[in-house]
């Protein structure tokens, strides 16, 4: 009588486990938000090209009105992110008869994404974070905190591992002047700064973390059933 | 010192409630036909089982549309999932006092 009930328990684990397996893997849907970040990071490098050749020059000439306008383009970036994300797990929801709540991830894209234009309301708070904001790169970290929250969501190894290697590039980008390291590499392969491409360098800092997005959402594997 | 067995639950024990409620904690909602698919089950079977577990406020069904389709959601009650919680556990503690008095 034991045995049998423990074997029925037994077979009863397997199954749940079985069962838990193929809802996971039915309602994974995180393949577009990585494209999308992705290929977003990847189109801002130009605007911090541009940035430095405007900010370059000399008085008088045209120069932007506003000097967060990159931090601008990304929560705009950011809050289109969001709501696309919605978007796709509501299709993919209706699609597959099984659906993840992406609210937190979007929550937090949209959230952190005005806090570079915000932080220096806050006097305290602006003098401790300065150096999250001061280079405009603070977008990748909003992605990041966003990658953490659906990978919490989706419970997902792959996206888990892509998470970790784009917040590992994203917040030296972030906190630290990424193009010197840039410009060493250069200087390593014999470049001398009399040629090195400084305005160009300027969007380096976002490849890295770019390239990684998208070959985490390139190499997502489509899942079959047995 | 109750015995693993006294902690199962009919209504969550049997094994396409078991099923249903695995399903629906992996996720915000899940559409009636994807749980007849998974589980292999008719659909007056599958709303019977439904009809139970609704009753005892494990899970919540939404009725909606897609285009013209009517579709139906469920949705587990943070009830199901203390439910499902309590008798995964119980499951486990069973197999591994079986276990324990083998060894």
């Amino acid at each position: 009588m034991t045995q049998n009930a423990a074997n029925e328990a037994s077979n009863l684990l397997d199954e749940v486990n079985v069962l838990r397996d193929r809802a996971r893997t039915d309602r994974h849907a995180f393949r577009f938000p990585m494209l999308f970040f992705g290929g977003f990071t990847l189109a801002t490098a130009p605007l911090y090209v541009i940035d430095f050749e405007l900010r370059g020059r000399p008085e008088g000439t045209f120069t932007w009105p506003f000097r967060e306008w990159i931090d601008l383009v990304w929560l705009a970036g950011l809050v289109a992110g969001a709501g696309l994300t919605v978007w796709w797990y509501r299709r993919h929801g209706h699609r597959a008869g099984i659906q993840t709540s992406p609210r937190n991830p979007t929550i937090i894209w949209s959230t952190a994404g005005a806090a570079p234009l915000v932080w220096t309301l806050l006097p305290l708070a602006g003098f401790l974070l300065w150096p999250f904001f001061i280079r405009n790169t603070f977008g990748l970290l909003a992605v990041a905190l966003g990658l953490i929250a659906l990978a919490w969501a989706e419970r997902s190894r792959h996206l888990w591992i892509v998470t970790a290697l784009y917040t590992a590039a994203a917040v030296p980008a972030v906190v630290y002047d990424m193009q010197n390291q840039y410009y060493r590499l250069f200087h390593l392969f014999g470049v001398s700064p009399q040629e090195m491409p400084y305005g160009l360098l300027q969007g380096s800092p976002v490849l890295l973390p770019a390239l990684i997005l998208l070959v985490g959402g390139l190499t997502v594997r489509r899942k079959t059933h047995p | 010192m109750t015995y693993p067995t006294g902690n199962l639950d009919d209504t969550v024990h049997q094994r396409h409630r078991l099923g249903i409620l695995t399903i629906a904690s992996e996720a915000s909602r899940v559409e009636f036909t994807y749980l007849c698919e998974v589980l292999q089950l008719t659909r007056g079977n599958l709303n019977r089982h439904l009809a139970v577990l609704e009753e005892a406020g494990l899970i919540t069904l939404e009725k909606g549309y897609d285009g013209r389709r009517p579709k139906t959601w469920i949705v587990i009650t943070r009830e199901g999932r203390v439910a499902l919680s309590k008798e995964i556990t119980a499951l486990e503690e069973l197999v591994h006092r079986h276990r324990a008095r083998e060894s």
